[in-house]
């Protein structure tokens, strides 16, 4: 019984010292044991091995265990409490400290000068929206026509340029922008006065029934606007455009007029502005 | 291989010291030191398993005392390890002794000392 207690008590010595010790510490238990008998004996033996465990077990704890006696991953703990540093180690420390600050400086102005991402277009998208604005312009010119060839051509010129530009999200502030622009547009340029009044009322009222807030998508944007225009009046030719890539150098002499960055608004060839607004233009191209 | 601070024998703790005039006439196993460092301190020592071999791992690393083999003194099956001095512990108890010798002259010169002492 003695023996067994006493065998748990040496787990609180460390590993080491159990290990190199252990079984000859219980063999002089027995021993005593065996020359130690009667209760004053064993008393006497339980009081000197409980205080001189709480003497030596952390004792023990705090010794510098030899390198060789322990495995070889446990070395890289090895504690140095003995060894002062070297002068070496503040030399090595302080370059480490300066050449991580140096890096940490340049990686703060290398980020305050770093533009994000965004969906901008490159210089060659910036061509390639060139050529999307001289292909709209010239699918528009067969006259009758024009509205289904521009929005087959300007389709297909969409797709190429999607791969090209990231897709722009509209939120609330850029729709009423541009529906306020096609509106404008609408009122200036639609012959048939009174099926100009009706798209703009049916385009005010599906604003205000919220059918476009949940739009972010340009291009469902601008298919929801012709749906609605072309239900309001199916013999409209005014057709909306969008492309995600900005369509800003546009001619003024083009059919296609752009009323936002990425949204643009089709004037057939032959329409007349009552204002006489790019009228000039429009003979221009139709001579 | 790290050396054990020197601190921890100089001076030399006292159960190492004990350790040392225990084993300075033979070889002995733990438990024999135990026995003699009870008796050369008349009863007032006594060394437990803990102190005993904390200070033997001591003094083996300081090559102040070896492992030696059991020979003759083993008996039954009971495997014991058997350690004995060597010269550098001699010298280490030697020294140590000195400087006791040292203190004691001081103490006898301050009186500290009465009676049968002085």
């Amino acid at each position: 019984m003695s023996e067994k207690l006493y065998a748990f008590l040496l787990r609180l010595y460390p590993a080491h010292f159990r290990k190199a010790y252990g079984e000859d510490a219980l063999q002089l238990l027995r021993d005593r044991l065996r020359d130690e008998p009667g209760f004053a004996g064993r008393l006497r033996l339980w009081i000197d091995l409980l205080a001189d465990l709480a003497l030596s077990a952390p004792r023990e704890h705090r010794r510098v265990v030899p390198a060789a006696s322990l495995p070889a991953e446990a070395r890289l703990f090895q504690v140095l409490e003995m060894e002062p540093p070297r002068p070496s180690t503040f030399f090595f420390g302080g370059a480490l400290a300066l050449a991580g600050l140096a890096a940490f400086i340049l990686l703060l102005s290398y980020a305050g000068v770093r533009k994000p991402f965004r969906a901008e277009p490159s210089p060659a998208s910036q061509a390639a929206s060139t050529q999307l604005a001289g292909s709209s312009r010239s699918a528009t010119q067969p006259g009758a026509d024009g509205r289904a060839q521009s929005s087959s051509n300007t389709s297909g010129d969409q797709r190429q340029t999607n791969r090209q530009a990231a897709e722009f999200l509209l939120d609330a502030a850029e729709r009423q922008r541009v529906l306020a622009a096609v509106i404008a547009n609408v009122r200036e340029y639609e012959d048939d006065r009174a099926a100009g009044k009706r798209i703009v009322a049916a385009l005010r009222s599906n604003q205000r029934s919220g059918r476009y807030d949940a739009i972010t998508s340009g291009r469902a944007f601008a298919n929801a606007l012709n749906t609605q225009m072309e239900a309001a009046s199916p013999a409209t030719r005014v057709l909306i455009f969008y492309t995600n890539i900005p369509f800003t150098s546009i001619s003024p002499a083009s059919t296609t007029h752009p009323i936002d960055d990425h949204f643009a608004i089709s004037i057939p060839v032959g329409t007349h502005s009552p204002r006489g607004r790019n009228a000039a233009a429009m003979r221009t191209r139709r001579a | 291989m790290i050396d054990m601070p020197r601190r921890k024998l100089d001076p030399l703790p006292s159960a190492a010291f004990q350790i040392l005039l225990a084993l300075s006439e033979e070889k002995m196993h733990g438990y024999g030191i135990m026995r003699q460092v009870e008796s050369q301190t008349e009863g007032r020592v006594r060394l437990g398993p803990g102190t005993l071999y904390s200070s033997i791992q001591t003094l083996l690393e300081g090559k102040l005392i070896e492992e030696a083999d059991a020979g003759e003194q083993e008996k039954g099956t009971e495997r014991r390890r058997y350690y004995r001095i060597t010269s550098a512990g001699r010298k280490g108890a030697r020294a140590e002794a000195e400087r006791l010798a040292d203190l004691l002259r001081v103490a006898r010169a301050r009186r500290v000392f009465r009676g049968e002492y002085v």
